[in-house]
């Protein structure tokens, strides 16, 4: 990547996620969080295929990190990062099961998701991108 | 008895007490029926043992409306009928399909289902289908040796369709009716018409000639029209020498309501363990395996199509393995396997999965499943055949079928794959992707159906619940045009136990 197309993503991304800084706190939660993520999905690239799918549809939102984790607060009892990683699989597990039987189902391209699996895949993809 | 009109006189007189037009699934299972009785029975058929193009060429007519199969080749007119091409695809049709349903306009059939079942387990041995009158997923996870999947059985059920040889009927009973003493088998006989008293409430005769102008007449005492689901309202239509607008067609009824079974492509689904065994919905692999001739399916249940107001509805899975590095390798060598055979069918996608599963073994995972289905068109008015202005070469007026769709055809579709998406999602087993597409070069499955539909009063149909057109004394219609609802399964097995009551109940009448 060449100085000028580095500035120009710089700016796109300070722009897109305006909020959101780096601190070692914060690191180390994404961290346990991605971790927990890699194990849930068994195919990281799709995940982040869906995610990257449903964060275009988050375009007017202006903060998609807090709005994700907002969102999934009200899905789990704990914070994501407190999850052991066989738990998480678990629990995720039960919470997808009960958003299809509530009909809390997002679409994208065709497929019939659960809210939470696609935030999660959502949250994946910022993770993996290493922008926050 | 064995006759060909084109060999007889140039004007013949025959009587009989009962006369079968068409010797198709419907004709030949009634003059079987007949055979240990009293009547005298003559068995009309336009053509003869085998296909003949000049024929078959009476068969052609026009599509006006939805994209369809040509009326030419939707079936096949010599004995035996379109059973000289059918797939045997059986099963019965649901309980719910034969009620009145407030959501479906006209539906409820003046038949139970349970009056039917006696008729069904008896079209089990017509149609020579090995398993039992047992259609449940139970009975057949036993057999198959596979689960199904565990969907929510208060929504979904996994039936399976059992499998006919399939039986080809001028094969199969083409010596049983020759060798009959009271059934005389006349071949060559293209009925042309029907003929009635003044007030058009018998049939006197049923006029007949051979492609060489041998003219047949036949007297019998009852009428029985089998000849397929376009033909049966032809031959009303064009009997119009007393009733203008033809036999049975007092209340504007002939012809219309013409059903399908529209074929749809829906989607796929990724199942969450892809090492699951699919091998209940598998009917590639099934149908190679001895003693086994039948495949799974999933069908909404009645309680969830009545809850959300839904027409019926089946579904068949098949599952496409993924090709690891290994395969591959594997699939090379398969290719050679075959190049030294001589065979021409070498890419991967041409090699039998059950084939390419009995060898190698490793190739289980499913990579994905397409899902595809078959679904009840709502009764229509507007979907019907009637007569064109294009004749054929008996100066006859050829067939002329406008087949229309109702929005709720599809959207009833769209509504019932959401909420498997969901039962898929919330058991754990998978997800779905729904993308709906008529299945390309499918349309519908040649089922040609309601044409001259049964209902408890003529306003509604031409035939009552004993097949016998209103206002009519002795004129009988038999085959799957008489159905006044098409449920979602394939139809020659319901038609034939339909057929099979007819006989009993014609021998009842006459005796």
């Amino acid at each position: 990547m060449n100085r000028r197309r580095f500035l120009l993503s710089l700016s796109i991304c300070s722009f897109i996620f305006p909020s959101i800084v780096y601190s070692k706190k914060t690191f180390a939660e994404n961290s346990l969080i991605e971790n927990n993520l890699r194990n849930y999905f068994f195919s990281l690239s799709s995940a982040q295929m869906i995610g990257q799918k449903y964060l275009q549809s988050l375009i007017c939102q202006p903060n998609y990190y807090i709005f994700l984790l907002s969102f999934l607060s009200k899905k789990y009892e704990k914070p994501l990062s407190l999850y052991q990683s066989n738990d998480f699989s678990k629990v995720t597990s039960e919470v997808i099961g009960r958003d299809f039987e509530s009909n809390d189902v997002i679409v994208i391209d065709g497929w019939h998701l659960s809210s939470t699996e696609v935030n999660l895949c959502a949250l994946c993809v910022i993770l993996n991108n290493g922008i926050i | 008895m064995l006759s060909f009109a084109e060999n007889m006189p140039q004007i013949s007189k025959i009587n009989a007490d009962i006369c079968i037009v068409g010797a198709g699934a419907a004709g030949i299972t009634i003059a079987r029926e007949l055979i240990d009785s009293n009547l005298q029975v003559v068995l009309l058929e336009s053509g003869s043992f085998d296909y003949d193009p000049d024929t078959q060429d009476l068969y052609n007519g026009d599509n006006v409306g939805r994209e369809y199969f040509s009326l030419n080749a939707t079936r096949l007119r010599y004995f035996g009928g379109s059973t000289n091409h059918w797939g045997g695809q059986s099963g019965p049709l649901d309980e719910l399909d034969f009620a009145k349903r407030d959501w479906v306009p006209l539906s409820g059939w003046p038949v139970e289902y349970e009056e039917l079942v006696p008729y069904y387990k008896l079209a089990q041995q017509v149609l020579e289908i090995e398993g039992p009158f047992d259609y449940s997923t139970e009975y057949w996870e036993k057999v198959i040796v596979a689960k199904a999947l565990p969907l929510d059985p208060k929504k979904f059920i996994s039936s399976v369709r059992q499998y006919s040889p399939p039986t080809r009927f001028g094969e199969k009973y083409r010596q049983e009716i020759i060798n009959a003493r009271n059934v005389n088998l006349i071949l060559n006989a293209n009925v042309l018409e029907l003929n009635t008293n003044e007030s058009a409430n018998i049939v006197n005769s049923v006029r007949a000639s051979s492609l060489a102008h041998n003219e047949l007449e036949v007297k019998a005492k009852k009428v029985i029209i089998a000849a397929g689901g376009l033909e049966n309202p032809r031959l009303l239509l064009l009997s119009n020498k007393t009733q203008k607008f033809g036999l049975g067609n007092d209340c504007d009824q002939v012809g219309r309501y013409f059903m399908e079974h529209p074929h749809w492509q829906c989607g796929k689904i990724v199942l969450t363990n892809p090492e699951l065994d699919m091998g209940y919905y598998d009917g590639a692999s099934i149908r190679r395996k001895p003693g086994i001739r039948a495949a799974g399916i999933i069908m909404p249940t009645s309680s969830l199509q009545r809850k959300e107001k839904l027409l019926n509805s089946l579904f068949v899975l098949k599952p496409e393995f993924r090709e690891t590095t290994e395969d591959k390798s594997i699939i090379d060598r398969f290719d050679g396997f075959m190049d030294h055979l001589g065979r021409t069918i070498r890419k991967k996608e041409y090699i039998d999965r059950y084939t390419y599963r009995k060898y190698f073994k490793n190739s289980k995972r499913v990579a994905y499943i397409t899902i595809n289905a078959s679904t009840e068109q709502m009764p229509n008015d507007t979907s019907r055949v009637r007569l064109s202005r294009k004749r054929d070469g008996f100066g006859q007026q050829r067939l002329e079928l406008n087949w229309q769709l109702n929005p709720a055809d599809s959207s009833d579709l769209e509504k019932t794959l959401v909420l498997l998406a969901k039962d898929l999602g919330s058991n754990g087993i998978g997800r779905m992707q729904i993308d709906i597409k008529p299945l390309p070069g499918w349309p519908g499955g040649n089922h040609h159906l309601g044409t001259t539909r049964m209902s408890n009063d003529s306003k509604h149909g031409v035939v009552d619940s004993n097949c016998k057109v209103f206002n009519t004394d002795n004129l009988y219609i038999a085959g799957s045009s008489v159905f006044p609802t098409g449920g979602a399964v394939n139809p020659t097995f319901t038609l034939v136990a339909l057929s099979l009551r007819l006989a009993r109940h014609i021998k009842e009448k006459i005796v």
